[in-house]
């Protein structure tokens, strides 16, 4: 038995859960954090939803890997794959804002000590949005092997493809404009990141001692404004020619879990009391300087892995 | 076909870092005001 998926449709298996019951574990807390008052349980949520945004990425991902693997089976409905893949489509779209958004607040929690008025009813919004996304798409995710569950021309009328994933891939791949562009945005966003990921690490192992990390602290908008250019080019990348990307498992599935891992560090910078109180001229801790490192290491790692995808194409690649 | 190519990427690509600077450069401003 693997306890640890080996391959992409295994994983989707596994990370397919947390999007969903993320959602609505994040909801319910926020919801609660409103009727209690509570300002830590309005943090807990909100960084619950950045963490499942990021998550969100390899679990669209490895579905694409699920998706090569079983589209073609008999009993496998090619419409139902279809329309799970458009409704992951909106679901991971939506997702992505919520989680930006939430980022945004939990950055002004740090900053002001609590966000804008209008930032947690709009977070408020997007998550129920998002929550009846994903039940939608996990509904019909469940159905494409368990017709035992769904059965009956109810369900299948309402399981239509809206055509997005078809509509976004056309646009891609048929105009000779369009990639290079979302090539040039997708290398614009990551100097976006890795430059302020930079000034955090030259900051936090003292290079540069002479402004407090609040200064950096004030520059991490602008990173995550390259992170969400590179997400979204790069899923659009994914979902014009998924097929040549879920083959490179040992390439492009690592640039994921990278990705997900130098999102949580820069979320550790975004929010935790250490750095935060770094005043100019003192030493950062241990730790502080040690998530500084892991940070810049992660997001070096998804550049390399990144610019070596076309040269290790292929099967295993 | 390649300088259309090349005049869209260069466009696009300075829109959106107007865009993202800009945006950032509000959003410090205006958190700066109320951290007075």
């Amino acid at each position: 038995m693997e306890i640890i998926p080996t391959s992409g449709p295994h994983w989707h298996l596994l990370l397919n859960h947390f999007p969903a019951i993320g959602t609505v574990l994040a909801m319910g807390l926020l919801l609660c954090a409103q009727f209690r008052k509570s300002e830590e349980l309005n943090r807990a949520s909100l960084i619950l939803f950045v963490i499942i945004a990021l998550l969100a990425i390899p679990t669209y991902i490895s579905g694409g890997a699920a998706r090569r693997a079983i589209e073609g089976t008999a009993d496998i409905s090619s419409d139902l794959i279809a329309a799970h893949q458009d409704a992951a489509t909106w679901a991971f779209a939506v997702l992505l804002i919520t989680g930006w958004v939430s980022w945004f607040a939990v950055w002004q929690y740090r900053r002001l000590g609590r966000p804008y008025p209008w930032v947690v009813p709009a977070v408020i919004v997007l998550g129920l949005i998002t929550l009846a996304a994903m039940v939608r798409t996990g509904s019909l995710g469940g159905a494409i092997n368990h017709p035992e569950v769904h059965e009956g021309e109810a369900f299948a009328a309402g399981a239509a493809a809206t055509g997005i994933a078809a509509w976004i891939q056309n646009r891609i791949i048929d105009s000779p404009v369009v990639w290079p562009t979302l090539e040039a945005l997708h290398f614009t966003g990551m100097a976006l990141l890795f430059g302020v990921v930079l000034l955090v690490l030259i900051r936090v192992l003292g290079i540069v001692k002479t402004m407090s990390f609040a200064a950096i602290h004030r520059l991490l908008p602008l990173g995550v404004f390259g992170l969400v250019i590179n997400v979204v080019t790069g899923m659009l990348f994914f979902v014009a020619d998924y097929s040549r990307y879920v083959t490179m498992t040992n390439s492009f599935f690592p640039k994921m879990a990278l990705i997900v891992i130098g999102g949580v560090c820069v979320l550790y910078f975004t929010i935790f009391e250490k750095p935060w109180a770094l005043k100019a001229g003192e030493d950062a801790p241990l730790m502080a300087k040690v998530m500084a490192v892991a940070t810049v290491l992660m997001w070096a790692g998804v550049i390399t892995y990144g610019r070596l995808l076309p040269y290790l194409e292929g099967e295993g690649g | 076909m390649a300088a259309q190519i090349l005049l869209t990427v260069t466009l696009v690509v300075l829109v959106v870092l107007v865009a993202v600077v800009g945006t950032s450069y509000w959003i410090d401003k205006s958190v700066g005001k109320r951290d007075q």
